[in-house]
Formats: C-alpha cells, sequence, structure tokens
C-alpha cells in the first residue's frame, strides 16, 4: 500500500511538470499577448518598453523564463499585467466561494445520486423507478446556465426565495450564506445527480445477482441490511472514484460558468476576467493552481479506491 | 418423534418472460437429526431450487410456491419474512457451491462470520468475533486470529469453502443445505473439505442435504437418496436400496454413468445420452420417456411416485422395519424392472451412456 502511494504521488508530480511546461507555452503563443507593449502603456516610447522587457525579464530565453514564473507560482509572488496586484492574494479572496460551491456541490450531488440510484435500484421496473429515469434523463440534458437561469428567474426573480447573486463569507452569516449558494449548488448538481444515479442504479441491479448477496441473505440478514452494506457497498466503488475525478474538474474550472451566473466572485469569475482582458500570469497560476489539485484529488482518489477494494490493494 | 424436516408435495413454478417454468414438481421427503440427504440428478433437474426454497430463498413476485415445508414443526413455505429470516443461518444454514464468488469481496472474512452470528444472537462485536476466530480454527484454518482479518482473495478455494462452512456453523445450525459444496474444488481438497463436513455434521448430530453430482460421495456419506429429473423426484429411499437395488430406469443409468474408482475421478456425472427434458415445454406423462429405453405405451401418463417393493414380503437391504419405503416413478412393474435392469448391465448399448469410460 505504501509502495503504491508514493508510486501513484510521484506520477502525479509527473503529470504536473508536463502540465506546467504545456500552460506555459499556450500562454507564450497566445495572440495580443505581448506584454511588455500592454504593460508599458498605450504611448509607450521604445525606451520604456525596452526597460519594460528587462524589467519583467522578457528577453531572457524561453527556459528562464519558465523556471522564473515557475518559481514565482510557488512562492506566491506572480503579480498580474493588468491592475499589478498580487495573484495570489486575489485567488484568496475568491476562494472561499469557490470551494464553498464545489465542497458543497459535490456533496449534494453524491447524497442525491446514492438516494435516487438506491431507490431506483430498489424499485426497479416500477413507476417510481421510470419517473425516476425519466427526471435524470431530463437532468444529464439539461445544460447548467439553463438550470441556473431557470433557478434564478423562478425562484428570485419571480418569487424571493433565494438572492439574485453573490456570495456572503459563512463566517459573516451562515444563513446568508447558505441561502446565497442554494440555486448555485443545485445548478451544478443536477448534472451529476442524474448521472450517477443511473450508474449506481444500474450497478446495483448488476451486485444483486451477485452469489455473494444471495449468501448474505441466507445468513438470515434483513432485507435492509443486505442492500446497504452488501450491495450499496459495493456498488459505490465505482461512484466514489467518479465522484473525485468529477469533483477535482469542477474545482479545477469546472464552476466558472455557475460562478459568473450567480456573480460569486470565486476563482473561476476571477479566471473568467482574466481571459477577458488577456491578462496571462492570473490564468497561469489559476491553470497551474487549478492542475495540483485536480492531479492531486485524482491520486487521492486511486488511493481511496484502493483502500475501499481489497482486490486491487493485492495488485497495487 | 416429528421429523426435523418435513417437505411435502413441493411446487415451485418460476413466470419467465418465455413462459411458466415448473422447476420443482411434486417433491417430498423429509429428514431427521443427524441424518444425511443426497440429492443427485443431472444439471437443471431442480436441486438447488428445491434448497433455496426451503430457506425461502425463491421467493418473489414471479414464483408460485404449493405444498409444505415444515422445519421444527413450523410451516415455513408460507411463513413471514420475518420468521424466515431467523431459520436462515440459524436453524437452517446453507453451503453454496462457488466458494470463490460467494463472499463478499471486500468485506473481511471474520466480519462475515461476524454478521450472521449477530443476526441472530445478542452478542457483542468482540465476543462474535471471538466465536468467529474459535469456528475458523475449528475448520482448519491455521492462525485464525490473522486470517480473520484476511479477504476472501487472500484465500484458496479449499479455504474459502472452509470459511463458508464456518459460517454456516456459527449459530449451532440442526440442519445444513450444501449445494455441490466442492464442486468447484480439486479433487484432493474436494475430499479432505467432505471428511471435515461429515465430521462436523456428526460431532454435533446436524443434519445435512447434499447436493452433488458425486455417486461415490453419495455412497460414502448419504443416509437416503432423492433422484431428481426435470423438477421431479424419481426415485427416493435408503441409500443401500438405491445402490443395491435402484428401481428406476433413470437411476440405473445414472449409476452406471459413475466413472472408474481407478481412474481419475470426474467431477460432474458424465451424461447420459440425450438431454435433460426442457422445463419450459416438458414432455408429456414421464419426464424420462424421450431418453428411456424401455418406455411403452403407458408413459404418456405422469406415473405416481410409489412404493413398488413390499418390504415385509421382500427382504431386500433397503426394507427397513420401521417403514423406510424404497419409492419410484415409473410405470414398469417391480419384476420387469429388476429383469431389465439385468438386461441393461448385460447389454450396455440397451442404456446409452456416454462418457463412462
Ligand atoms: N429464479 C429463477 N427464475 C426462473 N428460472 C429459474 C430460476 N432459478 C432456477 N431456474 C430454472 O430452474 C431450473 C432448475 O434449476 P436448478 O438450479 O435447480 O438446477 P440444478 O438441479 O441445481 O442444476 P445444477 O446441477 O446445474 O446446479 C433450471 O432450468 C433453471 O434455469
Ligand atoms: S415410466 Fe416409462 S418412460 Fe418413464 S422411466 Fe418408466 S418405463 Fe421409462
Ligand atoms: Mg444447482
Amino acid at each position: 500500500m505504501a509502495r503504491f502511494i508514493v508510486r501513484r504521488l510521484f506520477q502525479a508530480v509527473v503529470v504536473l511538470f508536463f502540465v506546467s511546461i504545456f500552460t506555459f507555452l499556450i500562454f507564450q503563443v497566445i495572440p495580443d499577448g505581448t506584454p511588455a507593449l500592454r504593460l508599458a502603456g498605450k504611448s509607450a516610447t521604445p525606451q520604456t518598453i525596452a526597460a519594460v522587457v528587462r524589467q519583467w525579464g522578457f528577453n531572457k530565453p524561453i527556459w528562464v523564463q519558465y523556471a522564473d514564473m515557475m518559481g514565482r507560482i510557488f512562492t506566491g509572488s506572480v503579480i498580474s499585467y493588468s491592475e499589478h496586484v498580487n495573484v495570489l492574494s486575489q485567488i484568496q479572496r475568491g476562494l472561499p466561494a469557490t470551494l464553498s460551491l464545489a465542497i458543497g456541490a459535490g456533496v449534494i450531488w453524491f447524497v442525491f445520486a446514492v438516494v435516487v440510484g438506491a431507490v431506483s435500484a430498489v424499485r426497479a421496473g416500477r413507476i417510481s423507478d421510470r419517473l425516476l429515469a425519466l427526471l435524470s434523463l431530463t437532468a444529464i440534458s439539461t445544460p447548467t446556465f439553463v438550470v441556473g437561469a431557470l433557478g434564478l428567474y423562478f425562484l428570485a426573480w419571480r418569487v424571493h426565495i433565494f438572492p439574485l447573486s453573490g456570495y456572503v463569507p459563512l463566517s459573516q452569516s451562515p444563513g446568508q450564506w447558505f441561502m446565497h449558494l442554494v440555486l448555485p449548488w443545485i445548478s451544478l448538481s443536477v448534472v451529476y445527480i442524474g448521472i450517477y444515479s443511473r450508474v449506481l442504479r444500474s450497478t446495483m441491479l448488476d451486485n444483486m445477482n451477485e452469489d455473494y448477496v444471495r449468501t448474505a441473505r441466507a445468513k438470515g440478514l434483513s432485507g435492509r441490511r443486505v442492500l446497504i452494506r452488501h450491495v450499496l457497498r459495493t456498488s459505490l466503488i465505482p461512484i466514489v472514484s467518479m465522484w473525485g475525478l468529477d469533483f477535482a474538474g469542477v474545482i479545477g474550472g469546472g464552476a466558472i460558468l455557475v460562478e459568473v451566473v450567480f456573480n460569486l466572485n470565486g476563482v473561476g469569475q476571477y479566471a473568467a476576467e482574466s481571459i477577458e482582458a488577456l491578462d496571462v500570469p492570473p490564468l497561469l497560476v489559476i491553470v497551474m493552481y487549478g492542475a495540483i489539485l485536480v492531479v492531486l484529488i485524482a491520486a487521492l482518489v486511486d488511493i481511496l479506491y484502493v483502500w475501499l477494494d481489497p482486490r486491487v490493494r493485492l495488485e497495487a | 418423534m416429528a421429523p426435523l424436516l418435513e417437505v411435502e408435495h413441493l411446487r415451485v413454478r418460476f413466470r419467465t418472460d418465455a413462459g411458466a417454468l415448473q422447476a420443482v414438481d411434486d417433491v417430498s421427503f423429509s429428514l431427521s437429526d443427524g441424518k444425511v440427504l443426497a440429492i443427485v440428478g443431472e444439471s437443471g433437474s431442480g436441486k438447488s431450487v428445491t434448497a433455496l426454497t426451503l430457506m425461502g430463498l425463491t421467493r418473489s413476485a414471479n414464483t408460485e410456491l404449493e405444498g409444505a415445508v415444515r422445519f421444527d414443526g413450523a410451516d415455513l413455505l408460507h411463513a413471514p419474512e420475518r420468521d424466515l429470516r431467523r431459520v436462515r443461518g440459524g436453524g437452517m444454514a446453507m453451503i453454496f457451491q462457488n466458494p470463490m464468488t460467494a463472499l463478499n469481496p471486500v468485506q473481511r472474512v471474520g466480519a462475515q462470520i461476524v454478521e450472521q452470528i449477530r443476526a441472530h444472537d445478542r452478542v457483542s462485536r468482540s465476543e462474535a468475533w471471538k466465536r468467529a476466530v474459535t469456528l475458523l480454527r475449528r475448520v482448519g484454518i491455521t492462525r485464525p486470529e490473522v486470517r480473520a482479518r484476511a479477504y476472501p482473495h487472500e484465500f484458496s478455494g479449499g479455504m474459502r469453502q472452509r470459511v463458508m462452512i464456518a459460517a454456516a456453523l456459527s449459530c449451532s445450525p440442526r440442519l445444513i443445505v450444501a449445494d455441490e459444496p466442492t464442486t468447484a474444488l480439486d479433487v484432493t481438497t474436494q475430499s479432505q473439505i467432505m471428511d471435515e463436513l461429515e465430521q462436523l455434521c456428526r460431532e454435533s448430530t446436524v443434519a445435512l442435504i447434499l447436493i452433488t453430482h458425486d455417486i461415490g460421495l453419495v455412497a460414502r456419506m448419504a443416509d437416503d437418496v432423492l433422484v431428481m429429473y426435470g423438477g421431479r423426484a424419481l426415485e427416493h429411499a435408503p441409500a443401500d436400496a438405491v445402490f443395491a437395488d435402484p428401481l428406476h430406469p433413470y437411476t440405473w443409468a445414472l449409476l452406471r454413468s459413475v466413472p472408474r474408482l481407478d481412474g481419475d475421478r470426474v467431477e460432474r456425472l458424465p451424461t447420459i445420452g440425450g438431454s435433460p427434458p426442457s422445463l419450459l415445454h416438458p414432455p408429456s406423462g414421464c419426464h424420462f420417456r424421450p431418453r428411456c429405453p424401455h418406455s411403452f405405451g403407458r408413459c404418456t401418463e405422469v406415473p405416481p411416485l410409489r412404493a413398488s417393493v413390499d418390504p415385509e414380503a421382500d427382504g431386500h437391504p433397503g426394507a427397513e422395519p420401521e417403514g423406510e419405503r424404497h419409492l419410484d416413478r415409473c410405470w414398469l412393474g417391480l419384476d420387469d424392472k429388476r429383469r431389465l435392469r439385468r438386461l441393461d448391465e448385460e447389454a450396455p448399448a440397451l442404456v446409452r451412456t456416454d462418457g463412462a469410460a
């Protein structure tokens, strides 16, 4: 197990290395990105531009620039082009909103998916199952922003149950924090609930026919215990690994749309604004931090997976 | 004293997409404490369905059950689920054919036994764990305190089946139903496991229903034999009687297809020529008719299961004084049966047995 963890983490580092090179190069070649011109202002003399180039190191070989940038990313001292502010502090400002959104949605979609999936599996073929199937398929095929817009229109605009937009820190008012996040959470979760519950349903139906489930019944366990401890327990394994990856995906950029729709001022929204302004440093930093998170979470999920399924443990 | 288990005119019918499937058709038997009943018959003859039905494990919206299953005096066939649960794994335990898949792959084997113990007895987790370890030791698992913490895939097939046996024994059952418990194992392990199971049952006078294809095993262990075919009991008698004086043409064929003892033992019964009847569209009358070399006009009617030997008049080995009877389901008269059987033995070509040699 320990060897597996070490190997998996080493893999993660290698992946990150390539991701960093890749993103760095991409931002080198984007058009209209020549940073010195923009940094020096509209009516800059060639001298100022040359000064800027020297000051920011744009004249150095590209691999030195890369090393510089990585160094600054890891020391948190990257400065943005457009407002000359420290990127890290901007990210830190947006982080609570983004994490609240992602973690809350992650929990919601996992819990609801398990309940919906388990109920459909138990009621397979009955009316309730068909109804849930219909709902899930609708959920899967409705784009996130449509859910968000519908929620905003009906539950915030027409009926003032939830606020229209914005984010209130948890420390300031837990109630307000919650109310501001309900619609974003739902918008983000709906698709995942649809997908996960379908996957769980079919996994459970497969597992119900397994010999060990018959054994469990022959031991005299109650139907509910057989279902939870034997059928559900083994059926959760694929769902958990899906969850890890999707959760990482949401943190690593999947929540941008929802953040913008609900004006949560999270990291995703900061990224969106930086894209609009073609402000490269924040993007680089956000992409790198996002990548680190995604890769780390993916590694953690793999480790968790191995822990959940002892059969994999031996091979690992 | 009433027997431990009484099964009367059991019928199990599954409603399937292809139509009604009569998996068990009028099967009766009884079993006393500490006795061994062997159920034999080709694949698809309804042995497993019979066994599962005893524990109420075939119940579903698409299953029709008829007859009676009385265990320790209480009717199980129509008992509420909660009463059944008490019997399952408690008074009546089951061992399944494939130990590779019958244990939950993601649960420690000790925990799987603990779960069963705690489903029946109000004991603490640690108490149950101790019992599980003791049981594992009893079925011959070395270092059971350590092995109890292992997962099924860390055990060999034989060891897993020992775990299943330990679980079966965990709540002091009075009856163990073993459905081809060793078929999936190699030959040496097979006989070891069966020896152990037999001894464990003896020690605690546990009755055993042994479903098997291994006629040698039947000869060694069984008190009674039930021969099943196409969902029906074709012959039901004390084991000695079945071996000394088999009365049903199917049983002759079955016994004659036993591989030689000096050769390698074969896992499954070599097939008898032709194939078992479709339970969806069974032949009319005697189910064995399409394959029976002796069928005659009457065989298009369903023969009754009846005693053709009168134990008083006929002192053959199976005739026990207290009225244990030798039943079979064939229209031939007793004399014809014995005569034809002798003929079959002399001229093996009459009964089409494949793959025995
Ligand atoms: N739940 C079910 N629904 C429909 N048909 C079933 C069901 N369970 C068993 N059957 C059918 O009942 C018949 C008898 O099956 P059973 O498993 O009892 O045979 P068996 O004698 O145990 O054979 P084997 O030696 O192969 O184990 C088979 O045709 C099987 O397909
Ligand atoms: S009843 Fe007829 S067909 Fe059936 S076993 Fe007897 S002789 Fe053969
Ligand atoms: Mg079977």
